[in-house]
């Protein structure tokens, strides 16, 4: 196996660089897919144009049907779906029921997001050659989202990937997705997708994607402005300017974000222990300036934990830097110059971001800024996966800033459960708030629409006001950069970047 | 035939002082396990993307992974694994990293060795150029270019030719497969500027020989200046210049991350630093280990050559 | 000539007025002071004075070409790049002289000790040189940033560690080779205490000649130190260091160059002052090696 890597490897350099085809979609991200595994990994084939959900979100809120022909509420706890006819798998099996079945059941199994959002009561069962009734036990007001959210139940064909077991590799090219572009290789560096000839929807449009990982931020640029790459996911925001005047690089912006920059704060040890300290911070942030001028208008400015056009946002977000001074005071942390200190100890905080994000690095500067004008002294640290740091104590940490929705596909039982609640798997700073886990709970089974508006608004309240833990620092707008050859591609929502007719400007 | 034999003999030591060192270096590139902070275990559960992970768990991993056994016994057992090309899991891809190494070592190789190949060339050429031009103007050029190139860092001036030039001219590729044409850019400016500080020192030391007796004594049987540089000055100057290459090349191993991070090269070093940040501990050993064994290699390589062509080198010195 | 006569130590030229004045009649020895003095005075200024604050963003001044005001322009968060390079200098320049220092002065100690002590200890501490120069050099930095994790104080450490080894070793050869000479021989034959011949008579000379090695590697630290931080493992923001400059300057190369020139030059500046410092001080101290 390493003897024939590295021969392959030197075949390949002897033979010099394989010139770029042009009918093939050349893509570059700051991500890596690690591997083939369908649990921890699975989700970035929704990304890429490999697999697919039975529903899709849309840019304007609403969740159509996708791999599903209908999904129908019968009662609080009974949805029926019924599957499209005429799907097949890369591999050409066909997509029907039980295989729609077992890949829910292997989700359900592994799948710790699915978990925390289908109740252990649930049941799917097949009632008609492409039905599929649900019972939920408990509602679930949510299904739509769940089952468009790429990390939950992701269609695959689960028999060829339980007889590779851990040999991940030996998924590449087994055609498990139903997507036009199926994988045939994956490595650290690149994944390249083939053509899916007899994809359910249309013949894809062009011959393949190739995905290159490129963590640092200036070969991403170069590269499209080279011609290496036609589109660049995650470009530096803060960098707009340079955009503006640099040759073969458009700056595209899309639909406004579910999702936002969020800050969480360790609440269980370190300066956030104290309600004082975080109430003072979210009051420190100057929402306005980091949207309009550290990132140039293509930002949106916070002013709730959810983007302000949804009906339930409560917009209590304010900047008022003399409160927090006087919260801090009020603590007792004493103001001399730049730093506060109480009973000899400095009041500081750590922040963590990582590199995949560009604009995380002007946005940590401006935080730090705005910490120091009122007094709290602040490091930042950068690590590599923000939830392997957080829940192995890689490194010390009291404000982390992440990139993710608190409305991901119109879900927001999805963001509560894995990040506010008291056990969820997200949960970095160890928050817990009984009533907002009440209140959690029972959003989780409301369906009654005024009702779910009234319990997202008191959790709101509570994080605001009372008990301060997640906070948006900058809400996004969907971005990408792209050559100029591809100045038409709309950056996308929920993640799907490449579609079957995802194609270069006419 | 005495002289045969004594070169073998000197030879066959010099490796096996090399082994010994190198086995040396394994000792701390195998501590750096212990020494790490976080739990091993409960990281290798982690990477294969396991949840709510019980204390149960984390000890069976411990004892398949063999960390409850005494130091000394973990030192071989890894040691033995080395030997047979097993250098552990990555902890974030689940991949052996033998596998990733063997897949990035060709690209550190091509640019490296093209570098080692250019620099060389330069300073040889530079160098012989600024000897028989001594004090006149392309000497001149010559020492004003091993100043600056000596004050500014390989990666600051890597950097500098990257923006300027290459973005400039929109030459050569970004994201480059890794390949003999790829490489020869950075590799251009990689030569150029390790070649400062060896063209200095091989400058010096040719004018040094040409300046000696032996070179007095042909100058009066009517050699010319060209033949004296060539035929006298280069061998014996060449020998110290093979001593700093050897050492040098120890620099250019160390600074590979840097190098490659600059010109996004896939190669090891770039693979390093993905290791620092996410700590990713048996890719970081895989990495030290290599960068040790061809450190040692190549002063090996060096020592030898130089005993081949000196062979006062071949009496062991303590 | 005396026993005693012989027994006095040689005259120190550690630290005195010819060695300052050899040095400025030195051709490159005088720019280097010249240039070295001004540097540094840049520098220690920067800790506590610098025309704008550097670290204070100003979104409205951003990206702002050179001008009187702003001598190398600005940011993109809109901070005063020649400020940012002011306050710099400590990290970039004073922390190599910092490592410097450190590494000189544990290599001094153990090549001495391992020197006079000689037996098991000479041994023991050899050997551990030789086990840390088995790796190359910033190898083993790399190693211990990977498990301290990134920052200045880190990175100090990581360098300390990875480079001390080879400074042991050359005080050791040193002090064996003035352990030979004539006056030290002498003075153990009149009876001067073990203590009084280290001080006196082996000390001042290992340390002139671990000193001038040491001034030609401050331009090697600082390249070091200004790499590390270009990494992102060094420095951490918002602190300035010039290699972290250039680090954050990269992306607005197209709009504003200035702002990648500016350290550029400055750590370019500082290692030239100090090769022609090294070089000069190399020259005079030991003439015999002059060119």
């Amino acid at each position: 196996m390493k003897l024939k890597s590295l021969l392959l490897g030197g075949a390949v350099a002897l033979a010099g660089a394989p010139a770029m085809a042009d009918d093939i979609i050349n893509m570059a991200t700051s991500f890596q897919i690690r591997s083939m595994d369908p649990v921890s990994q699975g989700f970035w084939m929704q990304e890429f144009g490999q697999g697919e959900l039975l529903m899709k979100f849309q840019p304007d809120g609403t969740i159509t049907p996708w791999l599903a022909e209908s999904v129908e509420r019968t009662d609080d706890t009974t949805w029926v779906i019924t599957i499209r006819d005429g799907v097949t798998f890369q591999n050409g099996k066909v997509m029907d029921v039980p295989t729609v079945l077992a890949a829910i059941e292997y989700h359900r199994e592994r799948n710790s997001g699915t978990q925390a959002v289908l109740p252990a009561e649930a049941t799917f069962t097949q009632t008609g050659p492409f039905e599929i009734t649900v019972d939920t036990g408990v509602p679930v007001p949510e299904m739509p989202s769940i089952l468009a959210h790429e990390s939950r139940l992701m269609i695959i064909d689960v028999e060829p990937v339980l007889a590779a077991g851990e040999d991940y590799e030996a998924l590449e090219g087994a055609g498990i997705h139903t997507g036009p572009y199926k994988v045939v290789d994956l490595n650290d560096q690149r994944m390249i997708a083939e053509r899916y000839d007899d994809y359910w929807q249309g013949t894809p449009a062009m011959a393949g994607v190739e995905l290159r990982f490129v963590s640092d931020v200036n070969a991403r640029i170069l590269a499209v402005q080279n011609g290496e790459v036609d589109i660049a996911l995650y470009p530096p925001i803060a960098a707009a300017p340079v955009f503006a005047v640099t040759p073969n690089v458009n700056l595209a912006l899309g639909a406004p974000s579910t999702g936002g920059f969020l800050s969480a704060m360790d609440v269980t040890n370190g300066a956030f222990e104290e309600i004082a300290v975080r109430k003072a911070v979210m009051l420190a942030v100057n929402y306005e300036e980091l949207a309009n001028d550290v990132f140039h208008g293509a930002k949106i400015p916070a002013t709730s934990l959810y983007n302000p056009r949804f009906p339930w946002a409560v917009e209590n977000y304010r900047y008022d830097v003399d409160e927090a001074n006087a919260l801090l005071d009020a603590a007792g942390w004493v103001r001399d110059g730049d730093t506060r200190t109480r009973d000899g100890e400095t009041l500081s905080v750590t922040l963590m971001i990582y590199p995949q994000q560009p604009d995380l690095v002007p946005l940590s500067t401006a935080m730090q800024a705005y910490l120091v004008a009122i007094g709290i002294q602040s490091e930042i640290v950068s690590v590599d996966n923000v939830t392997e740091a957080t829940m192995n104590d890689l490194v010390e940490w009291d404000l982390a800033m992440v990139a993710t929705g608190t409305a991901t596909v119109g879900s927001v039982s999805g963001f509560l459960n894995r990040y506010v609640a008291c056990e969820g798997d997200r949960n970095y700073g160890g928050y817990c708030n009984d009533r907002v886990q009440e209140l959690i709970e029972t959003l989780d089974v409301t369906v009654d629409e005024e009702t779910r508006y009234d319990l997202l608004r008191e959790i709101q309240t509570i994080l605001v006001e009372e008990d301060p833990y997640v906070f948006n620092a900058t809400i996004l707008i969907e971005r990408a950069l792209t050559s100029d050859a591809w100045s038409n591609y709309v950056p996308a929502v929920a993640w799907n970047h490449i579609k079957y007719d995802t194609a270069p400007n006419e | 035939m005495m002289e045969r034999g004594g070169l073998a003999v000197a030879i066959l030591l010099r490796v096996a002082q090399a082994l010994l060192t190198a086995l040396a270096a394994s000792v701390i590139v195998w501590a750096i396990l212990p020494l790490a902070p976080g739990d091993v275990a409960e990281r290798v559960l982690l990477g294969r993307g396991m949840q709510d992970i019980t204390s149960e768990e984390i000890e069976a991993t411990r004892e398949a992974l063999g960390l409850n056994e005494p130091l000394v016994v973990q030192f071989v057992t890894w040691l033995g694994g080395v030997f047979q090309g097993d250098f552990g899991q990555s902890f974030t891809s689940q991949a052996p990293v033998s596998q990733e190494i063997m897949e990035r070592l060709p690209a550190t190789f091509m640019l490296l060795g093209l570098a080692l190949v250019f620099s060389i060339a330069f300073s040889l050429i530079l160098a012989l150029i600024a000897a028989a031009y001594q004090n006149r103007w392309p000497d001149h050029l010559i020492r004003l270019y091993t100043q600056i190139g000596a004050a500014l860092p390989t990666f600051v001036f890597a950097l500098l030719a990257l923006t300027f030039v290459v973005v400039g001219f929109q030459m050569g590729r970004v994201l480059a497969d890794p390949s003999w044409s790829a490489a020869l850019i950075p590799a251009f400016i990689i030569g150029l500027d390790r070649a400062a500080s060896w063209t200095q020192l091989l400058r010096a030391g040719l004018l040094e020989a040409m300046a000696s007796g032996y070179a007095e004594v042909a100058r009066a049987r009517g050699a010319s200046e060209r033949r004296i540089l060539l035929r006298h000055a280069l061998p014996n100057a060449f020998l110290p210049f093979l001593t700093a290459i050897g050492i040098s090349v120890g620099a250019l191993i160390g600074g590979t991350p840097l190098i490659e991070a600059i010109f996004t090269w896939p190669g090891l070093g770039a693979y390093l630093l993905e290791a620092l940040t996410s700590r990713n501990y048996p890719v970081i050993q895989g990495y030290v280990l290599i960068a040790a064994v061809s450190y040692v290699a190549a002063s090996l390589l060096v020592d030898v050559v130089a005993m081949i062509l000196d062979p006062r080198l071949r009496r062991q010195r303590s | 000539m005396t026993v005693l006569e012989l027994a006095r130590p040689s005259v120190s030229t550690v630290a005195d007025r010819g060695l300052f004045n050899r040095l400025w009649r030195h051709r490159s020895g005088r720019a280097g002071l010249l240039l070295g003095v001004l540097l540094l005075v840049f520098a220690v200024l920067g800790t506590f004075w610098t025309p704008h604050p550097p670290d204070l963003p100003n979104y409205a001044n951003a990206l702002k070409p050179p001008s009187l005001t702003h001598l190398f322009g600005t940011d993109a968060t809109g901070r005063d790049m020649f400020s940012r390079v002011m306050d710099g200098a400590q990290r970039s320049v004073g922390a190599a002289l910092l490592v410097l220092g450190a590494v000189f002065f544990i290599g001094l100690c153990v090549g001495i000790l391992a020197a006079l002590a000689g037996g098991v200890t000479d041994v023991l501490l050899m050997r551990l040189v030789d086990i840390t120069m088995t790796l190359p050099p910033l190898v083993l930095g790399f190693v211990v940033l990977g498990l301290l994790g990134p920052g200045l104080f880190n990175l100090l450490i990581a360098i300390i560690i990875g480079e001390w080894a080879y400074y042991a070793r050359l005080a050791r050869s040193l002090s064996l080779d003035a352990h030979a000479r004539p006056h030290v021989i002498a003075a153990r034959m009149a009876g001067v205490p073990g203590w009084q011949i280290i001080w006196g008579h082996i000390l001042p000379g290992v340390a002139l000649q671990l000193g001038i090695y040491a001034t030609l590697q401050l331009g090697i630290m600082i390249s070091i130190i200004s790499g590390f931080s270009f990494l992102g493992l060094g420095v951490q923001p918002p602190a300035a260091e010039w290699g972290a400059l250039l680090s954050e300057s990269r992306l607005f190369f197209p709009i504003a160059p200035w702002l990648l020139i500016a350290p550029a030059f400055a750590i370019f500046l500082s290692i030239l002052s100090a090769n022609l410092l090294g070089n000069a001080l190399r020259d005079v101290a030991s003439p015999r090696e002059a060119r």
